[in-house]
């Protein structure tokens, strides 16, 4: 085993580990707004670690960059979408308090 | 020294001209990452035309480019989101769930537009704190944190914009 | 080495993502359905980008990035397109 394959494996190993801590996040916290805390931040490391970690692997500038452009637009695709669900839930919060707070 | 960003004066010929180029450059860049030096003149056309169509639709303001400034920030982000992730992890995957979530209201201090975007957007990365809704026309963030120390990460992230985008910020 | 590594790291991933849908079962509400569609997002490009290395398949990075891209699409699609005043000056 070369370091280099050490190297992505930790990678991919750890990226997958935080893909584990935002399913966990998202089935045990309490509600929709920390659900997004964990799937946005835990799922967005996951995939810059996964990323880095094939980056390192293949090591061929063409695909470096593909990978960085796939991160990039993941980033901005998860803050984005945390930010309309954030919003709507926060809006239709006021709609249904009780119901929310019942089936936690 | 602060250099004010050039103001979006309606049909200015060279905020205009600034944003295209922008633009251009970027959908160059970007077309280089997929695509390689293959097909470069196809490639160019493309990135003028996506350039074009954006100025007419979606023209905005327009700052100087700073690259080593936005290497530090950056640097600033990546290092920031990945302690967004460990800390969210570390409270999903304790035995118990240690968390005080809390609504803040938070004023924002740095200029509306890109600025503004940008803090509302990457707020949502930084640890424990979630971008929620924008009120009073941008002048204020909700922000949805895990626990009430976590809103200290708003102010680090508008002090690192404020930074990067040579603005001062509103209350020092 | 990693390459007989990689389809488990896949297996893994798409386990984790069939517990992620338990949260679409539970719901309770229409947000949190919402939530599950982002961690399928964001999973499944793990999953293309690691099938891409391990199958030798170049062409499953731009599905990736297609997916990615469809990702914020279908957000904006839920909470509807943008109507509102305060949207309109959030997004100027």
């Amino acid at each position: 085993m070369t370091p280099t394959d050490l190297i992505t494996l930790s990678l991919l190993l750890a990226g997958c580990g935080f893909y584990l801590a935002g399913t966990v996040g998202l089935l045990r916290f309490p509600d929709v707004f920390c659900r997004l805390h964990a799937l946005t931040k835990a799922d967005n490391l996951g995939l810059f670690l996964v990323c880095s970690g094939l980056a390192v692997h293949s090591g061929d500038w063409r695909i470096v960059s593909l990978l960085l452009l796939i991160w990039l637009v993941g980033l901005l695709a998860a803050t984005v979408s945390a930010h309309l669900i954030a919003r709507h839930a926060h809006e239709h919060e006021a709609d249904a308090p009780e119901e929310e707070n019942e089936l936690r | 020294m602060t250099t004010e960003p050039t103001k979006p004066a309606a049909g200015s010929f060279r905020t205009g001209l600034s944003w295209f180029a922008q633009a251009f450059l970027v959908l160059t860049l970007i077309w280089i990452a997929l695509n390689g030096l293959s097909g470069f003149w196809a490639g160019l056309a493309a990135a003028s035309a996506g350039a074009a169509v954006g100025t007419y639709f979606a023209r905005g303001q327009t700052y100087p480019w700073r690259p080593l400034k936005w290497l530090a920030f950056i640097a600033f982000f990546i290092i920031e989101s990945i302690r967004g992730g460990v800390d969210v992890a570390a409270r999903a995957m304790g035995p118990t769930v240690r968390i005080d979530p809390v609504f803040e209201s938070h004023s924002i201090a740095i200029p509306p537009g890109l600025p503004t975007i940008l803090l509302t957007s990457f707020i949502s990365l930084l640890p424990g704190t979630l971008s929620v809704r924008l009120r009073e026309h941008d002048h204020e963030l909700i922000v949805h944190a895990l626990t009430p120390g976590s809103m200290a990460s708003v102010t680090r992230l508008e002090r690192a914009l404020a930074w990067m985008f040579n603005v001062e910020r509103a209350d020092g | 080495m990693v390459d007989l590594a990689l389809p488990g790291i896949a297996l893994f991933l798409l386990l984790n993502l069939l517990a992620g849908m338990l949260r679409v079962y539970r719901g309770p509400t229409l947000a949190d359905r919402m939530l599950a569609a982002l961690l399928f997002s964001t999973t499944t490009v793990a999953v293309l980008l690691i099938l891409a290395e391990w199958m030798e398949q170049p062409a499953l990075r731009n599905v990736a990035l297609l997916f990615v891209m469809l990702a914020s699409i279908i957000s904006l699609a839920f909470v509807g397109l943008p109507g509102r005043e305060d949207l309109e000056d959030g997004e100027q």
